[in-house]
């Protein structure tokens, strides 16, 4: 029972190899069974881990028995519990969706979660970076399998991302320099006293974090990569780089900077958040490509989440956390959908998709579901969580970024609403277009439901944030 | 000294991933950007004259052997990263006849 959180990492990375191997031999059909086994194993695991969390427990879990000052612990409290569940459910559907691509492909996707859930649990920074590579590795590979230019948005993607993993391990150098240590607990405790030594080290050091999750995450000055990235890769990486790779950036931004609250950071983030909202919504109402579309617009909802982060009080933490979950859902929907549009018709701009609506009435209603809720139209769950971090921004004094997020919704009415408007004008017939499976409906079916459901019932939602925020306040 | 120097070859590494228009170039820069960090951390852990604490008794200036256990990880994970990087950018010149950034983004995909 105590060994769980190592379990949920080692299951999948052992499942990943033997789907390596077993895609050379004659049973490869049974590959992606093999992954999606394992990863519901895991999800298993997470259930299993669920109600000690909720009573306030804090899971930890010393790999090898070493305790903490020597070895490396993994730590599963409210907040990794909240990202390792959206990392979890959003990996089987994207599983599900991709249940007919070769090995090689669940191959790099278990990869992909096994880096995700070691970066949410591990309280050791070097073994975070670790992680952090695995993870960044397998989506650079997994970007190239997608179409046309995947290769340029892969290399670039490379290099961006390799810059912030640089930066963040110079830093973890200069903090162990400092601290001796590479625990975070530890670190926290000796942070103090260094602060008053040495403040323009800890400051260098909380720069080059920010520069690195800035990259990670997709902020304004430092996004080049998203758009490439997510709008050329496979329909399914796209929706787990939308949904949970950027968010894992936020995650770690999160952790670190609540463990050494270094003055001035908050605000920084904040215009950080500011300045992609308003950037990814302007570049966002350019697009004539749907996938780079959705791409722009997951900047705009990045900088909405930073701005709940940067505002520093709890319901701004809350929403941002509320809108991290909500964001994963509906862009999840919406990149579903997009691929499967995309795929059916062979097109790929906007315009060019007049009348999808009587073409693919579902697939169209899902879409425009998704996007109404994204927009943050009322009965929907993007909604609640705009209005938590409006409020949060509100009551803390800070009513520009709340008058900005209001602005940006306002502008995602105009690039949503070309679509939507688009979709159900009457136009050209298409051409008979390939079958899209019943399999590949699933994953924006449940997804849609989850976006109606946690609007109308937002506690869902909520108590799970709440568990997450009250270690920190 | 020796964390100067490291400093040194990081920005060395960065200016050539940043600035350089080739691609094997910039991939060239990445691998002295790692050098970089991994002299860095390796100078954290020196001390003159000291040695780890490992296998022997009465060692009395120690020396942490930590650092450098890390940055065999991080070796391994550049070469990794090397070796993706490199691949990529033969399949990028078969396709495209260019390892020139600023022929590559005029290239249209079709």
């Amino acid at each position: 029972m105590s060994n769980l959180p190592i379990l949920i990492i080692v299951i999948p990375l052992c499942a990943a190899f033997v789907i390596s191997i077993v895609d050379l031999t004659r049973v490869k059909k049974f590959s992606p069974c093999l992954s999606l086994a394992s990863i519901s194993i895991s999800l298993g695991l997470i259930g299993c881990l669920g109600p000690r969390i909720f009573a306030g427990e804090q899971i930890s879990y010393a790999l090898g028995g070493w305790q903490i000052p020597l070895g490396i612990t993994l730590l599963v409290d409210g907040l990794s519990y909240f990202f390792s569940l959206i990392a979890t459910l959003l990996m089987i559907l994207s599983i599900i969706f991709s249940i007919n691509k070769e090995g090689m492909h669940h191959f790099f996707l278990l990869l992909l979660y096994v880096g995700m859930i070691g970066v949410i649990y591990t309280r050791d920074l070097f073994n975070m970076y670790v992680f952090y590579e695995i993870l960044a590795i397998s989506s650079y590979i997994l970007v190239v399998s997608g179409t046309r230019g995947s290769l340029k948005a892969s290399l670039k993607y490379l290099f961006l991302g390799s810059i912030a993993s640089a930066s963040f391990l110079l830093g973890i150098g200069i903090l162990y320099g400092q601290t001796g240590t590479l625990n975070l607990d530890l670190i926290a405790f000796r942070i103090p006293e260094i602060l008053q030594d040495n403040p323009l080290t800890i400051g260098l050091v909380a720069s080059l974090f920010l520069f690195a999750f800035g990259i990670k995450c997709g902020a304004f000055p430092l996004h080049t990569w998203v758009p490439d990235a997510h709008s050329l890769a496979p329909t399914a990486v796209s929706v787990l780089l939308s949904g949970v790779v950027l968010k894992i950036g936020i995650y770690v931004l999160i952790r670190v900077f609540w463990t050494f609250p270094y003055l001035g950071i908050e605000k920084i983030i904040m215009w950080l958040g500011i300045f992609s909202l308003m950037f990814g919504a302007l570049m966002a109402l350019a697009q004539d490509d749907i996938k780079r579309l959705l791409a722009y617009s997951s900047i705009s909802q990045i900088g909405c989440i930073l701005i709940g982060i940067g505002i520093g009080s709890e319901s701004g933490l809350k929403g941002s956390l509320f809108h991290i979950l909500n964001h994963a859902v509906m862009k999840g929907c919406l990149f579903f959908c997009a691929g499967l549009i995309i795929f059916s018709t062979q097109k790929r701009k906007i315009s060019e998709l007049k009348g999808f609506g009587k073409h693919n009435p579902l697939l169209s209603f899902l879409f425009i579901l998704a996007a109404l809720s994204i927009i943050g139209i009322p009965p929907f769950n993007g909604f609640v969580s705009k209005w938590i971090i409006c409020q949060g921004a509100v009551e803390s004094g800070n009513i520009f970024p709340g008058i900005m997020i209001i602005l940006a919704s306002i502008i995602a009415v105009a690039y949503y609403g070309r679509i939507i408007q688009l979709f159900l004008s009457p136009g050209e017939p298409f051409q008979e277009s390939p079958d899209i499976g019943y399999l590949q409906y699933i994953a924006p079916c449940v997804l849609s439901i989850s976006c109606v459901l946690l609007g109308i019932f937002p506690f869902l939602g909520i108590n799970l944030v709440e568990h997450a925020v009250k270690m920190f306040y | 000294m020796a964390i100067n120097i490291s400093i040194i070859i990081f920005l060395i590494g960065l200016y050539g991933l940043v600035f350089k228009k080739n691609l094997i170039k910039k991939v060239m820069g990445l691998s002295i950007l790692n050098s970089g960090i991994v002299l860095f951390f390796v100078s954290i852990g020196y001390k003159k004259d000291a040695t780890a604490p490992i296998m022997q008794e009465g060692i009395t200036k120690v020396a942490d052997p930590l650092p450098q256990a890390l940055m065999l990880t991080t070796i391994v994970i550049g070469i990794c990263v090397t070796a993706f990087a490199l691949s990529l950018i033969v399949k990028i010149y078969e396709r495209y006849k260019t390892l020139n950034v600023q022929q590559l983004i005029k290239e249209e995909d079709e």
